[in-house]
């Protein structure tokens, strides 16, 4: 080697510290890796774990002839964020009116009368077929959305008021009266609730599903001779 | 079929270790883009692109390695001051993204300038000082001269601006000076004369204090310039010792922003786990020792400096990602050689290859060519004494 000894050292030098900031690095990962993990996966689990809930539909009330008495219909209701930016607004106004009918007009008419922080209902009860146009369409969207709503509806003259009333509670109708709150256990069914992470944007991790409770549609109940009418 | 026949009795011969380390670190590359950018819609985009210029990579480090050292030496200012003007085009005609005017833009792919012009720098800065060194005798002209030669680059860059890049220029041009016998004191003097610099940068350009403000503390700017950092850490607690393996990790798909280029160390320790990571830093510490140690054997100091130059280029770069990415540096933007998903910084690290391979390969070339000589000469020699003990 002809390289003069003193710059001989200086190569040796930062060979050495280069060796030094390797363990440095190796260090800190350790540290990350294995002893703040769990500090870390603490702080990881409040931000991004969210529970979330699908409503069971309530059982359907029948005759001991099998007359549907009471039963709940599932619709959706087209939402959309009032802090959409501009900029997708008129992309997706355009796509509505085309496949939904929703005139561009009334939209931002709307939109323009709502708060920051509002959202706004753009259709009411939205039939599956146009639930699945949307989804075609737009898919997970934050701000155009559908959100799942569910009615009770009475389809006989209930003149002695035996069927009972129902009232909406956490998203779920509980039977307050009658044969709705006499068989409010079996009618409820249980919500199916999954553990998810969720993305910076809440949107969901695919692979990050933990079932938490199974979904059991409520149960339809049968009507004896002498209970109806 | 005969030339191919030729061609695969020669392959042993050919073989690089060098070369065949740094594909071979490409591929566990493209393996960790392929896993880093499994959130996106076609996540075979990125890798396919990655494979290409991976095979182009190869050819033009192959074709440099070729070609003696020497030539490339003959030529380097000229090299040299091509990168100079690609730097200076691409401010003018370059494409601005991120608010940094880095690249050329095609249809098909983009270009950053600034890469290609690493391993140019490092022997243009070797290959100088020793110029200047036997031309001068003052060592304060030397550095200045030396510094004055190099400023260009310097100044084009912080006008893109890219200081990530920025910075590993200085340190390269910094160590090379240094190492080659330069003086401390001038080193030590130029850094006093960037404080006011660096002031004017963080006054200049916002952005840059913002991220320091995000480094020093980030839990208080968590949803802004601190973000970043937290979701680097929250990955690689994800992967622990052994990682969660690839095709598994969940930080990455759902958080980490810029997981195929900026933060690919963290989404690779989430797949390999602490073991993948350190791994990766032996490997770089590895090539720099085995550059010292080949270092220490070159006959010709030039080569010698050189070859150490362009491996500390590469590794400290890999140094500088992998700092930012465990929290002991704030977000540089700088890529991860071979691994980083990007096409100009897969051919400027294969470039450096070549470069190595060549100085290698010279060195021995040079060895024989002065042994066969040395062989000759001895002869002459016997026939003289012989001539004068018979007189």
């Amino acid at each position: 080697m002809t390289v003069e000894s003193a710059q001989l050292k200086r190569f040796r030098l930062v060979t050495n510290i280069a060796i030094g900031l390797a363990a440095v690095i190796s260090v800190r990962l350790f540290y990350f890796s294995i002893i703040n993990r769990s500090s870390a996966f603490d702080q990881m689990e409040q931000e991004s774990l969210e529970k979330k809930t699908v409503k069971a539909l309530r059982g359907r009330i029948l005759s001991a002839d099998g007359k549907v008495l009471v039963e709940s219909r599932r619709f959706g209701q087209l939402i959309l964020s009032a802090r959409v930016q501009s900029h997708q607004l008129s992309a997706y106004l355009t796509i509505l009116e085309k496949e939904l009918g929703l005139k561009r007009r009334d939209v931002m008419i709307r939109l323009s009368r709502a708060k920051d922080s509002e959202d706004i209902l753009l259709k009411e009860k939205m039939t599956l077929d146009e639930i699945q146009k949307f989804a075609d369409i737009f898919g997970v969207n934050k701000d155009l959305f559908i959100k799942m709503k569910f009615t009770r509806e009475k389809l006989v003259n209930d003149k002695y008021r035996k069927l009972g009333k129902v009232k909406f509670v956490d998203g779920n109708y509980i039977g307050v009266s009658g044969y709705e709150k006499k068989y409010n256990q079996q009618l409820r069914g249980q919500d199916f609730i999954y553990e998810t992470l969720v993305d910076k944007r809440g949107e969901v991790i695919l692979k990050t599903f933990n079932e938490v409770q199974k979904l059991q549609t409520g149960q339809d109940i049968f009507l004896s001779e002498g209970e109806w009418p | 079929m005969i030339g191919v026949i030729r061609f695969l009795k020669k392959l042993p011969h050919t073989f690089c270790p060098i070369l065949f380390s740094a594909v071979l670190l490409s591929f566990w590359g493209c393996l960790a883009i392929y896993n880093a950018s499994m959130k996106f819609e076609n996540p075979i985009d990125y890798t396919s692109k990655q494979f290409i210029w991976l095979g182009v990579s190869v050819f033009v480090s192959i074709l440099i390695s070729r070609i003696h050292i020497k030539r490339y030496l003959e030529f380097i200012p000229w090299l040299f001051g091509a990168g100079v003007l690609s730097l200076i085009a691409v401010i003018f005609w370059g494409q601005s993204i991120n608010h940094m005017r880095g690249w050329f833009h095609t249809e098909y792919f983009s270009i950053q300038p600034s890469e290609f012009c690493k391993p140019f720098f490092c022997l243009f800065t070797c290959w100088y000082y020793r110029y200047l060194v036997e031309e001068e005798t003052s060592e304060a002209k030397v550095y200045i001269k030396l510094l004055l030669s190099v400023s260009p680059v310097l100044v084009l860059l912080v006008l893109q601006p890219d200081f990530g890049t920025l910075l590993i220029f200085i340190l390269c041009f910094l160590i090379i000076y240094w190492t080659h016998g330069g003086s401390s004191k001038f080193i030590l003097w130029s850094g006093a004369a960037a404080i006011p610099f660096m002031l004017a940068v963080l006054y200049k350009f916002p952005y840059v204090f913002k991220r320091l403000e995000g480094f020093w503390n980030p839990e208080k700017y968590s949803s802004t310039s601190g973000f970043h950092l937290l979701q680097l850490e929250r990955a690689i607690a994800s992967g622990g010792f052994w990682g969660r393996s690839f095709g598994k990790s969940l930080w990455s798909e759902g958080y980490l922003p810029l997981t195929h280029n900026d933060s690919i160390y963290a989404s690779f320790c989430e797949s390999l786990g602490f073991i993948g990571g350190f791994l990766l830093i032996a490997v770089f510490t590895g090539a720099l020792y085995a550059a010292y140690k080949k270092c220490r054997r070159m006959e010709n100091d030039l080569y010698g400096y050189s070859l150490f130059s362009l491996v500390f280029c590469l590794t400290i770069q890999a140094y500088i990602h992998m700092s930012v990415n465990v929290q002991l540096l704030p977000p540089t933007g700088i890529t991860l050689p071979f691994i980083s998903y990007g096409g100009s910084s897969l051919l400027s690290s294969f470039i450096i290859v070549g470069l190595c391979k060549s100085i290698i390969s010279s060195e021995k070339q040079d060895l024989l060519e002065s042994n066969e000589s040395s062989e000759v000469e001895p002869l002459g020699e016997n026939i003289h004494s012989t001539e004068s003990g018979s007189l």
